[in-house]
């Protein structure tokens, strides 16, 4: 009897009773399996980037291995989140109060990040003049932190909060890549072309070739993403002597106030050697592009080079292990430096200057945030992939450059050395929204339609730039540039609060000079310089299209005379 | 109907208790909120006040004030906070008038105390600071700059003030303005040769010079400023290069001295050699020594 009801109570639950069981059954795997990994008294730091390049994970995962050697009690989890979201993933962890202990600090707009850094991040400056303990037993034993980094540790500091918030954990530059075997295929030869001329009429001639199935070879992949790297890498070089003209405090750059100014009132003209030289070199890279490659994605330009289709791409050292990797068994990847003009350039002779400045940034960032619970071990973690050791051996994994002094680079990348001596941009058109957009339009027209020329563009953008909505747009540039000055204010009160209420002299001092540097540049000199552009666009800049400010007067001219006879 | 006395005194007992665990409730809170470390609690309201969370930072700000005795130092240090955060909570305007009254209040009672010099260029600054696209009232604010600066001719914020001032008679571009603050800041370097703002009042006698075409003088001014810049080496943004830059091209195309110019790009080269600008100073060299060969050659 009993049995039967036992039967007829199975028959008719079974299926539920199985849907329990298994309830049940993953309910006490999961248990134990977070028990297993995180038992009792267990710290479980949570670290999140947006690197889904090859090895970063593997990277990650091997130092926190690593770690937990020495401090078993650690459990380092990573969350990897695709850079299209992170921004937005970020922001909501950040406001919910559930942010990871050390965070990859990016994809957000630079004013929010300046307030997320201020409010929700630890401010990690005390430590960087301290010894890193992981570099115990090497050169840096006593070497402050910040001074064991190839740049003085200044991607970690944040200028407009003046303290370090961030730890750099490795150093990029971008580069040429190319496919070796369609290159000695398609030229007969390996080496790469040094020079830009050499680099022209081996694209030009590469364009007229076609494959086996008839198609045209591209000679240099475009995209949306891998365009601007030419533009910027490349052709922007040519504009260094604007310097000559529109530098017009003296200062080395060019900004976009004093470009406008320069513009404005004809010291500078548009259609110069220099930013024709610009143009002209961005008219010749797009030509060598597929066509319509402005409409395309970064994969979609990385699909056509893994195709073996094109023979040049350009992009960060971030990609090169992901590229060797789609290369392999496939096709030998090279990498070589932008092609710059010699001076012996037929086209680009006049205007090259020198060779291209270039000083590898670093990155790949990390802040530890205030929700964290264990803040002295997440900054030790960082510390840790910070030491020579780990961070020469975490960059050896993800196949990057390590941020850390004498550390050895992947050979892959090993021979690029920065070049130090050198030229770099100096042109910048971008007042305001309007301004932007028109020269976006303009200029992706520009490359994008070949009868689209440079005289057309210039002839088209400066009546709007000189004298239409570009004077909106710098005026309210400027506005924009007065509206600091309350914010400085704030961030001057907090620095004058630091220094009566510090607990050492030495840490008073440190805020006072800080203190009294930030109302000299933020405030009093902000305030001139503010009145001399607006006396500059009213009455025009101290210089003729002569007499420029890197250019000697008469009167200097006839200084050194009488000095030298002397 | 008769009264139900023991729910009566059931209720008045009730009544009662809840009174008593109220007031104990209140007395707990009265204590906690009692400050034991006013300095702590100041310096956590300056951290508030940092990360931008203003209302945390008056409501601690006010916790000390309620918290310790009327004349304390402590005290002062927490209506001037308190008054900061007033003024500079809400930009461009904040609270204006309640930061005016807490300003006051600690220059009427704690008039020789730091935080009273401070204050008094506080008001100064609030008149100063007006929303963007409209002039302050330069007449007013400098008075009130020049007041400061006589009221605490020694004191940091007195400086502050004068430097303040003088930045106001530079912007405005008139010879007799950058004559007027030419010789103010004269008198201001001769009678504080330690300030510490002195390289700022060199910076601004430059700019001075700059306005009155002054180049000899603007060039000596500026190695003054250089000699008394102060650097923050914690700071990796902050190094001397700039300041190297601009005074050998003033000395190479204002001046013509071109020995000072080699000597400030050597320098630049050789101390930052990182510098994006070393290839300009390489050339100047180069252009330097190419000029005098060329004038050489003619004479």
């Amino acid at each position: 009897m009993i049995l039967k009801s036992i039967y007829e109570f199975l028959k008719k639950y079974h299926a539920l009773i199985i849907i329990m069981v298994v309830y049940v059954w993953a309910l006490v795997s999961v248990a134990m399996y977070r028990y297993a990994e995180s038992p009792p008294g267990t710290i479980t730091l949570r670290i999140s980037h947006w690197q889904l390049e090859a090895g970063v994970r593997d990277g990650l995962n091997e130092m926190a291995k690593e770690y937990q050697k020495t401090h078993p009690n650690v459990r380092i989890l990573q969350e990897a989140i695709p850079e299209g979201t992170y921004g937005q993933w970020l922001s909501t962890q950040i406001m919910s109060g559930t942010a990871p202990d050390i965070i990859e600090m990016g994809f957000i707009p630079h004013q929010v990040l300046l307030a997320y850094y201020n409010r929700y991040c630890y401010v990690i400056t005390p430590f960087v003049n301290k010894p890193n303990p992981y570099n115990k037993n090497n050169e840096f034993a006593n070497v402050p932190l910040r001074n064991t980094f190839k740049d003085g540790m200044s991607a970690g500091y944040i200028n407009e909060l003046q303290e370090y918030m961030q730890v750099p954990l490795s150093s990029f530059s971008v580069r040429v890549f190319y496919n070796v075997d369609l290159l000695e295929k398609l030229t007969g030869s390996k080496v790469p072309p040094k020079t830009y001329r050499e680099f022209f009429d081996l694209c030009t001639k590469v364009k007229a070739m076609k494959d086996e199935e008839g198609r045209n070879y591209t000679p240099v992949v475009g995209s949306k993403y891998h365009f601007g790297m030419w533009e910027g890498n490349l052709c922007a070089m040519m504009t260094y002597k604007t310097m000559e003209k529109a530098d017009l405090n003296r200062d080395g750059y060019v900004g976009n106030d004093e470009m406008y100014i320069a513009v404005k009132s004809g010291l500078l003209d548009f259609k110069s050697r220099p930013i024709e030289a610009r143009f002209e070199m961005i008219r010749e890279i797009a030509d060598f592009c597929q066509p319509g490659f402005t409409g395309l994605s970064r994969d979609e330009g990385v699909f056509l080079f893994a195709q073996k289709r094109a023979l040049f791409m350009t992009t960060g050292t971030w990609d090169a292990m992901s590229l060797q990797q789609q290369a392999k068994g496939n096709f030998t990847l090279g990498i070589m430096d932008f092609p710059m003009p010699t001076k012996d350039d037929p086209k680009y002779g006049d205007v090259v200057a020198g060779p291209r400045y270039e000083n590898p940034g670093l990155g790949f960032n990390y802040a530890v945030t205030r929700t964290s619970k264990y803040p002295e071990v997440a900054f030790d973690f960082l510390l840790f992939m910070a030491s020579k050791e780990n961070n020469e051996r975490l960059n050896k994994i993800i196949g990057w450059i390590p941020a850390v002094e004498n550390t050895e680079t992947d050979p892959f990348l090993k021979d690029f050395k920065p070049c130090l001596n050198g030229i770099y941009e100096n042109f910048n058109v971008w007042l305001g929204g309007e301004t932007w957009i028109r020269w976006t339009q303009l200029t992706s027209l520009y490359q994008v339609d070949p009868n689209f020329k440079f005289s057309r563009l210039v002839d088209e953008f400066i009546p709007f730039y000189k004298s239409q909505k570009g004077v909106d747009d710098f005026m309210e540039a400027m506005k924009d540039r007065n509206r600091v000055i309350p914010s400085n204010e704030r961030f001057l009160a907090g620095f004058r609060s630091q220094a009566i209420l510090a607990k050492s002299p030495e840490e008073a001092n440190s805020f006072w000079i800080k203190y009294r540097t930030q109302t000299r540049d933020r405030q009093v000199f902000h305030e001139i310089w503010f009145s001399t552009e607006m006396k500059y666009v009213k009455d025009g800049p101290p210089f003729t299209s002569e007499y420029g400010p890197y250019e000697y007067s008469k009167e200097v001219l006839e200084k050194v005379k009488k000095r030298v006879k002397r | 109907m008769k009264p139900n006395r023991p729910f009566q005194i059931f209720i008045v007992i009730l009544i009662l208790i809840t009174v008593a665990i109220a007031a104990v409730f209140l007395l707990i809170e009265k204590k906690k909120e009692k400050v034991d470390k006013p300095l702590d609690e100041i310096s956590s309201a300056w951290l508030q006040f940092r990360m931008g969370e203003y209302n945390q930072a008056i409501k601690r700000f006010q916790m000390v004030l309620d918290g310790v005795p009327e004349n304390s130092p402590e005290r002062i240090q927490a209506l001037y906070g308190l008054a900061c955060t007033h003024w500079l909570k809400q930009l461009p305007y904040g609270d204006k008038a309640t930061a005016a009254e807490l300003f006051n209040e600690i220059i009427t009672k704690s008039p020789d105390s730091e935080y009273a010099a401070w204050s008094t260029l506080a008001l100064v600054r609030m008149q100063h600071i007006v929303i963007s696209g409209t002039t302050p009232d330069y007449p007013v604010v400098r008075k009130l700059y020049q007041q400061v600066y006589d009221k605490y001719p020694k004191h940091t914020a007195g400086h502050e003030a004068f430097i303040y001032m003088i930045g106001t008679y530079l912007a405005a571009f008139t010879k007799e303005d950058a004559e007027y603050a030419k010789g103010k800041l004269d008198e201001f370097i001769k009678d504080n040769p330690n300030s510490p703002f002195i390289s700022s009042a060199w910076g601004l006698y430059a700019r001075a010079c700059q306005n009155l075409n002054l180049k000899q003088e603007r060039l000596d001014a500026m190695l003054k400023e250089l000699e008394k810049r102060e650097i923050d080496p914690r700071n990796p943004f902050m190094d001397n290069s700039s300041a190297y830059w601009a005074i050998a091209s003033v000395a190479e195309f204002e001046v013509g001295d071109f020995d000072t110019a080699r000597k400030y790009y050597r320098m630049m080269l050789k101390e930052y050699p990182r510098e994006r600008r070393n290839f300009g100073a390489n050339k100047a060299i180069e252009r330097m020594d190419a000029m005098e060969e060329k004038l050489r050659e003619e004479n």
